[in-house]
């Protein structure tokens, strides 16, 4: 491996941006010969629409994690925001004023996570399957795990409606992830989270928040959470109490196969997004070719592995 | 008096006994002799599983993949079963692919130097996957009579999975408290780079942890599997880990590692298992268990950290 390593181009084995692309056009070029059905309009426009939940929540989780945390109770404050909405437009609000509601409790989620994370300092991974564990558990108790649909049709716009033959939350997701790179990349806030991945007592002695700014990015990925799960009701037309289950899994494969480093500090959203293609191609091949979805789990494990085990990848 | 609360598993034995009272005030159902030996009976595996946990928290680490090992042993024994193997081989193998589980877990853990969290995560899902696949998505059921020993034989008098499960808890304290490999633990989760300089080797201290909790798992799962009877690989110990993380955590265990016992591991076990009987007794709705497990694991990490305030506070004086 090592050898094999070595006789790599140096531009390769420095930049490995290069490296993913890589490997996302040797998923492409597969698949396109193992599936008649994988290389065409149709089926990319349609992987771009369901590739949207996982990168949306992925934007703040790569964020979370060069801060050297970690948020796992994002697939479940999907699903808790997702029923809430459900809940409020069964009880006649009008379907916006849900969505607001919907964004609010994932707000709220986001911000008890950050919090016990941030203010009280306690172990982020402890505190987010806390959350995992209780808010499944809460979904449960507010719809009693029934679907909630009938949602009216104005607000399918959200998942389903194209534009220019473009999936709508597609473009929203890109919009999104070119606003939160230049705010990763051109302001203090985005130097700041760097920071504290990279040495928290030194910006800390530096007259900056660290409480304050690890607070934001709990809050963020539980609105962003919440975003994901109007969306994916939006997509699927119905509010279901085990939406998202697992997500997580996908979410922190797409980072940290896009170089994000899971000590933090390092990584970058091109990275991931580059990694959220990766993930959602593979996906899509093996559904083409009839894998499984608990096959699909076990390859997705072993390349998170693989991901983190191999140091040349991840720009160690 | 005081001497006695600052036993360290003092806060868990207080909460256990005022939950035991307050419930027994809501139901009069939840005082009897029966639903005490009904709550031991259906956490055995919990206790069992605890063990491990605890030691692999005493590292300062957490393996959230003791679900899906428990679904891959118990699929594999069941397999094992229905080709017509004795029911001990089957066991002893199963035990042994638990083994197999916890080598690769501490593989890429001890000598790859991944975060265990990834690790396990990762593992989590491969193992369910294997898990399924090699049952084809069906119960594994129509176990032979023999096996169901393993989980409902008495032995002298006293059920046959209560018997190994006290055994196997006086076997780990003893080795916790008293050998050299249980020093090493507490040592090594106290303070890594201390340790190493000691001489302790770290590695080997981790990888043997992850193969203790894999083995343990195993024997969890063949109790599981007897006693239960089916068993289905999607579902299996689907929440295993979580609650039994929680009940490590309740029992007194930092994840800062380097503090715990399995004496407080097996207070915390029975303290999830009244809470979870209780909230079924009294008639609250089952989707409230979850939601309680989630609340507990944060009720733990908030009392986690409040003690270690405390404590640096004691040791640093009041500078800071």
């Amino acid at each position: 491996m090592r050898v094999w390593i070595d006789r790599l181009p140096l531009a390769l084995r420095t930049n490995k941006l290069i490296v993913q692309l890589l490997l996302l056009l040797f998923i492409l070029v597969l698949f396109s010969f193992l599936s008649p059905y994988f290389l065409s309009v149709t089926n990319f426009m349609n992987v771009l629409n369901q590739m949207v939940e996982v990168g949306l929540i992925a934007i703040p989780m790569t964020l979370i994690i060069i801060s050297g945390a970690m948020d796992l109770s994002v697939g479940s404050i999907l699903a808790f925001s997702a029923v809430a909405m459900g809940v409020g437009f069964e009880n006649g609000l009008n379907i916006w004023l849900c969505v607001l509601i919907g964004l609010f409790t994932g707000l709220v989620c986001g911000a008890i996570n950050g919090y016990l994370i941030a203010r009280h300092r306690m172990q982020a991974i402890v505190v987010t399957i806390g959350m995992l564990v209780m808010l499944r558990g809460l979904v449960y108790v507010m719809n009693e795990g029934r679907p909630i649909s009938g949602f009216p049709d104005s607000f399918y716009f959200l998942g389903q409606q194209y534009i220019a033959g473009i999936p709508f939350n597609a473009i929203v997701l890109v919009i999104l992830f070119l606003i939160a790179n230049f705010f990763m990349n051109k302001t203090r806030f985005g130097s700041y989270v760097y920071g504290i991945g990279n040495n928290e007592e030194v910006v800390r002695y530096s007259g900056i928040s660290v409480t304050r700014i690890r607070f934001i990015l709990f809050m963020l990925s539980g609105l962003f959470s919440a975003i994901a799960g109007v969306f994916l009701v939006s997509r699927l037309a119905s509010a279901e109490a085990t939406s998202g289950t697992n997500i997580e899994l996908d979410v922190i494969t797409a980072t940290l196969i896009g170089g994000t480093h899971i000590f933090g500090g390092r990584g970058s959203l091109t990275g991931t997004f580059v990694g959220l293609l990766i993930i959602v191609f593979l996906r899509n091949g093996l559904n083409l070719l009839g894998v499984s979805v608990l096959y699909q789990a076990v390859i997705l494990g072993a390349l998170l592995l693989l991901a983190v085990s191999n140091k040349k990848f991840s720009g160690e | 008096m005081k001497r006695l609360l600052s036993v360290h598993e003092a806060p868990i034995l207080i909460f256990t006994l005022l939950v035991i009272v307050l419930f027994s005030l809501v139901t009069p159902d939840f005082l009897q002799l029966d639903n005490f030996r009904l709550i031991l009976d259906q956490n055995i595996s919990m206790f069992i599983v605890a063990i491990g946990m605890t030691m692999v928290i005493l590292l300062g680490g957490m393996d959230l993949s003791v679900g899906s090992v428990l679904a891959v042993t118990a699929t594999s024994v069941g397999i094992f079963l229905n080709h017509g193997m004795p029911p001990w081989v089957a066991a002893m193998l199963g035990i042994g692919i638990g083994v197999l589980c916890g080598m690769v877990n501490g593989y890429f853990i001890a000598y790859r130097k991944i975060p265990d969290i990834i690790v396990t995560l990762a593992t989590m899902y491969i193992f369910r996957g294997i898990a399924v696949g090699i049952s084809g998505g069906t119960w594994m059921n129509n176990f032979p009579p023999g096996f169901r020993f393993f989980g409902q034989g008495t032995f002298l008098g006293i059920s046959f999975p209560l018997l190994v499960a006290i055994l196997l808890i006086a076997i780990f304290v003893y080795l916790l408290l008293y050998s050299r490999a249980g020093r090493r633990i507490y040592a090594v989760g106290g303070n890594s780079s201390a340790a190493k300089l000691a001489g302790i080797n770290a590695a080997r201290t981790k990888f043997m942890v992850y193969v203790f909790t894999g083995m343990l798992v195993g024997i969890a799962s063949v109790i599981f599997a007897a006693k239960v009877g089916s068993v289905q690989a999607s579902t299996a110990g689907n929440s295993l880990s979580f609650e039994v993380m929680a009940a490590v955590l309740i029992g007194g265990g930092s994840i800062f590692g380097g503090v715990g016992t399995i004496a407080g591991t097996m207070l915390g076990v029975l303290f999830m298992g009244i809470v979870k009987n209780g909230l079924i007794i009294a008639k609250v709705s089952p989707f409230w268990v979850d939601a309680a497990t989630g609340f507990l694991i944060i009720l733990a990490i908030v009392i986690n950290t409040l003690q270690r305030a405390r404590q640096s506070k004691r040791k640093d004086g009041d500078l800071i």
